[in-house]
This record gives structure tokens, C-alpha cells and sequence, in this order.
């Protein structure tokens, strides 16, 4: 009977320990800046500095539910960027369909690479950002790139609020509900017994990939339109923040049948909070990272450990 | 023969989650006895041999060996106390080298300043390989390159070359051909010689009785009683596992074949790495079975039926057109469904819920434009859930928390409620207990009598006979003999043509 109430307890932990995460941050950060965070201006701020994030991050719930990884996707962020800038001269529609287009062809690349010819999702897409930063580095000649004085005009928290929501119901829906998320997360939990089943494997991982291309190039063309310029680091690190995020917000490690789509928009807000709150209190760059990083470890090795706990006491003999 | 009582086993009680595995289990075996344990699956037998061998903890409750007790928290203690397990699915390690699996936790042995003599090991391991009369595994090659059957003798060797006190022994002639069995027989009747005990935990009934002293009988996780020498009478036995009364043939009671006159599926002049000029014709309302060893080709015409592998050469006709199954999504797609004999890797995905695992393959069937909602999925689960009585507390469960039997009912649901026309079933009832093993041949004569057409592989041959309107029995990838159905098929006359 104890070992029932501790599993019960232990599912329980890890269904609450996102939100309690971002109960902490919240008060947390409240209570040392002395009420700081919680000013209008600088709950905008969060928001406008996790909007790509949270794009991203919905499409990215997709790829790490199939258990797959995508390191590319900051350089595809900043690649982006720097083509929705050099277009953004001619038109800004044709920019923003330019972006998605780059973001659509990377991921394609990607889907190709891993589901395809079955090349290690990590190694693969480790080599594509490599080759992104690259030539982002030959185009931006090492300065900026920027933008049509135009484009600032769409630098407005409506439009972006507009967006990211529509962006994230409709992902959503498709996780929850739709065939393809169900097979996502089929394919995360035992990718041999979903061959078995039927499921497209290789399909699913392409289509996975092309929309984590597409929500880069949106993500992409929405940063130069906040940093004014594309640089030769712009998207830095997404990919790291994105799986910070993902943990924190309470996706399994390794996907399945427990990915949650809500992992995303919570974790985006903890990690939102925590960067704001760091900067708010006066810390600099590298404790900032450090700080980060050490969060991340001791949230995964706290999760990874009872997940495995709960699901080692679920195999009868 | 000695009367001293080696193993003790006092009131032990076990659960998981909330599963209690077992209650208040007490019983003795004495020194030279062998000793069977038997039981549905989930009965619990599993569980107490893992406990006593240090895999699990127990809740409450003593074991004693030899008088003292037992308080082994690890496989290696375990061993140190002179208990030795061999389990039920593969209990070494794939990418080491058979030697290391054999002294896997024990390399101290072999250690010197901190190195492992690696030359002292291999010929360790060669001499507790011969010590079962097994010269043909080489202790230094990758246990990787040798099969199923070959892997659970090295699982032998590493087990009796301890000469343990108590030899433990889970469903391991499952995967054993009748040499490996005659093998496995000896190293029994060697312990016993020097006084050692064994459990010997099986679902065949025939072969405990054969084996066997005297046997325990386990019911849901209870001690149900303990039957000595001619007192083990097999239907006896069954009445004692079930709870109640079995009818005696469980299998199909028409003696005569009968089928369709179209042909659903036929293959021709089929070559692949393992298959030899194959060519066979499934009808519509046809059981066609296919026997042999376990190397014989038959588990890889499965998976090349269902699109798993390609043929080098030769046709595959479904329903009057020939077609490329690439994959199983096109066989799926031409009404072929398929059983793996892997359950747990490849049939069902264990870390799911049983709903998600039903509603997988139907998604399509299920959905609009993609989509289903909930209520959908949830009525789609429960009506199959229901027609194949899978005994869940409720459907969001994981399947890993089911037993053998139920996992398998589950795979089956998920197959009829796709609605294959032909389901090729391999192994359908391995490690399965008797009760399901009958709903399952029902549902086979039910899905006869509606026209699929369905392909028996089965490496038992009285379920081959029992259930098939055709038999076809394979040796080294090519079929061999075909017999319709009839009361002058015995299994002697099959195991001729399959050796």
C-alpha cells in the first residue's frame, strides 16, 4: 500500500512541478526586486522578449515528443533574419515569405538528414547550424544587416499577441488532437511498435522538422524586426533555451506519450521570468548563464530520476 | 533423498502500484527436490522467483535458505548466497562477449592489480560451457552473434557454473528447441544429483510433469496448493489454475478444413537472405498454419507478409493484384495486419495508455479531417476493450502494467478494430496463460468464420493442429511438407519433416 501512495504522489510532483516552478519565479523575483517585475511595462518587456521563443518552443514540442532534437534552430532563427532584412528592401511581404521559406528549406534539410537517411537527429542538425552560422557569417561580413525603415512599423504587441496565440491554439489543437500529434507522441514512446502500427515514421519526422523550419523563419523575421538588424549571432542559443524551457516546463527528456503541448507555454514564462528577474536584479552575462545552466541540470536530473521511478513501478512481473 | 528443507518461504506479500502480486505466499522445498511453479499469468509466480533471487524487495513477510534468512537486495548477493535465476526474456547482455556475460559482476575473480585477465576469463568461460556438454559457443565472440536459443544457454552455463543451492529457472524452455531442452533437463538432474534444489517455472504442463517432484499452484497472487509425484495430473492441475473446471479440447472441434475459394494473398518464388523459393496461397476464411524450428524461416515470412522486409525476388498478389509492400503502412493499407512475436517491443507500445494503443491504427477510421475528439477515441476503445474482455481498472492505463495475456489482447483489439481481412499471427499465444490462450483461439475461429484469413506461425505444434485448416511446416527457409487438416496429422509426423 505505501509504494501505491509514493507512486501516486510522485505522478502527482510531476504534473504540479511547472506550475510550482512558476509560482516560485513569479513571487520569487516579485519579492526581491521589490515589486519591479510585476510593472505593466515590464510584463510587456517578458512578453516581447519570449515572443520568438514561444513560437518556436510550440513547434519545438512537435519534434522533442517524437524524441528527436533540433540544434539548428538558432541559426535558422538568425538566418532568417538576415534574409527577411536583405529582402525587406524590395517588399516586406515578399521578406516574411522569404523567411518562412528559408525556415521551410532548412527544416527540410533536416527532415531529410534524420528521417530520411537516418542520420543521428543531434549530430545532424549540429553540422546544419554550423553551416548556417557560416554563411550568416559571409553575408552579414561580420557587421549588420539592416532593415527597411518600413518594417518597424510591424514592432506592435498587438500584431505579435495576434500571432502568437493563433500560432500556439492552432499547434494545439494539432498536438492534442490531431492523427499527427497522436503519432508524434506514438512514435516518442516506442518508434518500433509505430512502425508496426503503420505510422509513416519517416513522414512524421520530415513534417516535424519543416515546422520547426517554419516556426524559425516566423521567429526570424519577427527578431529583426525588434533588433532592427541581422547579425552574425542572432537566434544564439534558442536551441538551448528552447530545451531549458521544454524541462522546466515539464516535458519528458526522451517524449512520449506524457509531452504535453502546455510545456511549452509554461516553460517559456519561467524562463521569461527568470532572464528578466536575473537582469532587473543587476546580474551580469556570465552569472546569468551560469545560473541557468545549473537550473537546468538539477531540474532534469530531478525529473529524469522519478520518471523513471514512476515508470519502472508501473512494469509487473 | 534427503528431507531437509532448503527454501522457506514465509508469508511474503508483494505489491506493485496497485497490483498486489502477492498475498501472504508461505511454502517449503526441500533439499534434491525439483520443484515446479505454476499459474496464470499475473498468478504471481514470476514475482516470487524475482524476489527470492534479489531482483525485487519484498513488502512483508521472511524467506530463509538453509535456516538463515534471506536478505539479498541484488542479483549478485543473491549469487554470493548460492541462488542462481534464469529468466524469462533475454537475461544477457548483447554487444559484450560471452565470456563476460557469463562473469558479469563477478570480474574481480579474473582481476590483478586492478586489470582483468581476459585469457583466465575465456578459459573460465569455455570450461563452464563444457561443463554443460556445449562446445560450439566460442567464449570469446560477441554474444550479438549467436540466437535466441544459443544466448539462453550461455544464460545456462553462467547459472550452473556456481553450482548454486537453488537453481531458479522462469519460462526459459519457451525459447529452447528440444536439444536446448535436453540441456537444460540435464543441468536439472545435475543439481538435484549434488543436492541442490530447483523451481522450475513453466506454462507447459506436460513438460512440469515430466520434470517435476512436486509442484506449487499460484491463483491471482495466492498459495493455491502443492501437489507431490502422482498426484500432479494434468487437468487436475488446469482446474487448480483456472478455478474452474477447463473443457478439454480448447482448440477448434471441427475435424474437417474448409475455406474460401478466393485467394486473398499469395506469394510466388519468394527469395530472401532467409527464405528459399517460397510460394503459398492464403484463401479467405482460411487458418493457414506454419511450423518448424525456431531458425527455420518462418518468423521472417511473417515480416516479410507484412511489409517489414523486402524480397530479393519473386511476387506477392493481394486479393488478384500483385504489390510492393514496402512498408506496413501499403500492407496496412491492402487489409494485412500482423502480430509480432515481440510483444513487448513491437506489438504494443508499453509506456501508452491502452486507449492510445487500441485507437493507433484506426486513427483514420476514427477522425475527421485528422481530427477526433476524445469522446470518439474513449466509446472506440471501450467497444474493443469489452469484445476482448481486456482486464484494465481503466483505459487511460499503461500497457506496461498488464499482464502477458492482456498486453496481448490489447494487440489483438487494436488489429480488429482496424477490421484486417488478413492477420498473420506469429506466436500468438507465447507466455500466455490458459485462459487467454482460449479466448484467443475463439476469436480465431470467430474471425474464420467471418472470412478473414488468417496465418498461424506457432512454434507449438499442438496448437498448429489443433487450429489450422492447412499446415505448412518449414526447414532451413523452404517449406518442406503441407498437410490439410485431419485426425492423421500427429505431432511425431511433423517433428519428422521439421528436423
Amino acid at each position: 500500500m505505501k509504494s501505491k501512495s509514493n507512486k501516486k504522489g510522485m505522478e502527482l510532483f510531476i504534473n504540479l512541478f511547472p506550475f510550482i516552478s512558476l509560482l516560485v519565479v513569479f513571487i520569487g523575483f516579485a519579492l526581491l526586486s521589490g515589486g519591479r517585475t510585476l510593472d505593466i511595462n515590464n510584463s510587456r518587456k517578458i512578453f516581447e522578449q519570449s515572443f520568438s521563443l514561444l513560437i518556436v518552443a510550440g513547434a519545438a514540442v512537435f519534434l522533442l515528443s517524437l524524441n528527436c532534437l533540433d540544434m539548428s534552430v538558432g541559426a535558422a532563427v538568425g538566418m532568417a533574419g538576415a534574409v527577411a532584412a536583405l529582402v525587406s528592401k524590395q517588399s516586406i511581404p515578399l521578406a516574411f515569405l522569404a523567411a518562412l521559406l528559408i525556415g521551410l528549406l532548412i527544416g527540410l534539410i533536416n527532415g531529410v538528414l534524420h528521417g530520411v537517411l537516418g542520420i543521428n537527429a543531434m549530430i545532424a542538425t549540429l553540422a546544419m547550424s554550423f553551416i548556417l552560422r557560416g554563411i550568416l557569417l559571409i553575408v552579414c561580413k561580420s557587421g549588420t544587416l539592416g532593415i527597411a525603415v518600413k518594417m518597424y512599423d510591424l514592432d506592435h504587441i498587438g500584431l505579435k499577441v495576434a500571432v502568437c496565440l493563433i500560432l500556439l491554439v492552432v499547434a494545439w489543437l494539432f498536438f492534442q488532437f490531431h492523427s499527427y500529434g497522436k503519432k508524434c507522441r506514438a512514435v516518442g514512446a516506442g518508434e518500433t511498435a509505430a512502425v508496426q502500427s503503420g505510422i509513416p515514421i519517416a513522414l512524421i519526422k520530415v513534417i516535424s522538422y519543416l515546422l520547426m523550419g517554419a516556426a524559425a523563419g516566423i521567429a526570424g523575421f519577427f527578431t529583426v524586426i525588434r533588433t532592427g538588424a541581422a547579425m552574425y549571432n542572432t537566434g544564439n542559443m534558442v536551441e538551448f533555451d528552447i530545451l531549458i524551457a521544454l524541462i522546466l516546463g515539464g516535458m519528458p527528456i526522451n517524449g512520449g506519450a506524457d509531452s504535453k503541448f502546455r510545456s511549452a507555454v509554461i516553460g517559456v514564462l519561467i524562463l521569461g521570468i527568470l532572464n528578466n528577474g536575473m537582469v532587473l536584479l543587476g546580474l551580469d552575462t556570465y552569472p546569468q548563464l551560469i545560473t541557468k545552466g545549473i537550473i537546468f541540470i538539477l531540474v532534469l536530473a530531478l525529473t529524469f530520476t522519478i520518471r523513471n521511478k514512476i515508470n519502472s513501478s508501473k512494469k509487473v512481473a | 533423498m534427503e528431507h531437509e528443507i532448503l527454501l522457506d518461504i514465509s508469508h511474503v506479500s508483494k505489491s506493485f502500484g496497485l497490483t498486489r502480486a502477492l498475498k501472504d505466499v508461505s511454502f517449503q522445498v526441500r533439499k534434491g527436490e525439483v520443484r515446479g511453479i505454476i499459474g496464470e499469468n499475473g498468478s504471481g509466480k514470476s514475482t516470487i522467483s524475482n524476489i527470492i533471487a534479489g531482483v525485487y524487495g519484498k513488502d512483508e513477510g521472511k524467506i530463509f535458505l538453509d535456516g538463515k534468512e534471506l536478505q539479498a537486495a541484488s542479483v549478485v548477493e543473491a549469487e554470493a548466497d548460492g541462488i542462481s535465476l534464469i529468466v524469462q526474456e533475454i537475461g544477457t547482455i548483447g554487444d559484450i562477449s560471452v565470456a563476460s556475460n557469463i562473469f558479469l559482476g563477478n570480474e574481480k575473480r579474473f582481476g590483478n592489480k586492478g586489470m582483468i585477465s581476459y585469457r583466465k576469463m575465456n578459459r573460465e568461460a569455455k570450461a563452464a560451457l563444457e561443463l554443460i556438454g556445449i562446445n560450439t559457443i566460442s567464449p570469446e565472440a560477441k554474444t550479438d552473434s549467436y540466437n535466441l536459443e544459443e544466448r539462453k544457454i550461455i544464460e545456462i552455463a553462467k547459472a550452473f557454473y556456481t553450482h548454486p543451492q537453488l537453481l531458479i529457472v522462469d519460462e526459459t524452455a519457451n525459447a529452447l528447441s528440444s536439444h536446448g531442452r535436453s540441456i537444460l533437463y540435464a543441468v536439472i538432474e545435475e543439481v538435484k544429483k549434488y543436492g541442490g534444489t530447483v523451481l522450475f517455472i513453466t506454462h507447459d504442463l506436460e513438460e512440469l510433469v515430466k520434470i517435476c517432484d512436486s509442484v506449487t499452484i499460484l491463483r491471482d497472487g495466492i498459495y493455491i496448493d502443492t501437489c507431490y509425484g502422482k498426484d500432479m495430473v494434468i487437468n487436475e492441475l488446469k482446474v487448480k489454475m483456472v478455478g474452474r473446471e477447463m473443457s478439454d479440447h480448447y482448440y477448434r472441434s471441427d475435424l474437417e478444413a474448409s475455406c474460401g475459394v478466393q485467394v486473398v494473398m499469395s506469394l510466388q518464388n519468394i527469395f530472401t537472405s532467409a527464405l528459399k523459393n517460397i510460394s503459398l496461397e492464403l484463401h479467405e476464411g482460411e487458418i493457414l498454419g506454419i511450423g518448424g524450428l525456431s531458425d527455420c524461416g518462418m518468423h521472417e515470412l511473417g515480416r516479410l507478409m507484412f511489409g517489414l522486409d523486402q524480397p530479393y525476388s519473386g511476387r506477392i498478389i493481394l486479393n488478384g493484384k500483385t504489390q510492393k509492400l514496402q512498408s506496413p503502412v501499403k500492407a496496412i493499407k491492402c487489409g494485412v495486419g500482423y502480430v509480432s512475436k515481440n510483444r513487448d517491443t513491437e506489438a504494443v507500445i508499453l509506456q501508452d495508455s491502452v486507449k492510445n494503443n487500441v485507437c493507433l491504427l484506426s486513427l483514420d477510421k476514427i477522425s475527421q479531417l485528422g481530427f477526433a475528439t476524445p469522446v470518439k477515441e474513449n466509446a472506440f476503445a471501450d467497444q474493443w476493450i469489452d469484445k476482448l474482455k481486456v482486464k484494465v481498472n481503466n483505459r487511460g492505463e499503461y500497457v506496461a502494467s498488464l499482464s502477458g495475456g492482456n498486453k496481448q489482447k490489447v494487440v489483438l483489439a487494436k488489429w480488429l478494430g482496424r477490421g484486417a481481412k488478413i492477420l498473420i499471427l506469429d506466436c500468438p499465444t507465447r507466455g500466455i496463460d490458459i485462459g487467454v490462450k482460449e479466448a484467443i483461439y475463439h476469436l480465431m475461429e470467430e474471425l474464420k468464420a467471418q472470412g478473414t484469413a488468417i496465418c498461424l506461425i506457432s512454434e507449438e505444434l499442438p496448437e498448429l493442429i489443433g487450429m489450422s485448416d492447412r499446415v505448412l511446416i518449414m526447414k532451413d527457409g523452404k517449406i518442406v511438407c503441407e498437410t490439410k487438416r485431419g485426425p492423421e496429422i500427429t505431432e511425431s509426423l511433423l517433428i519428422k519433416e521439421m528436423i
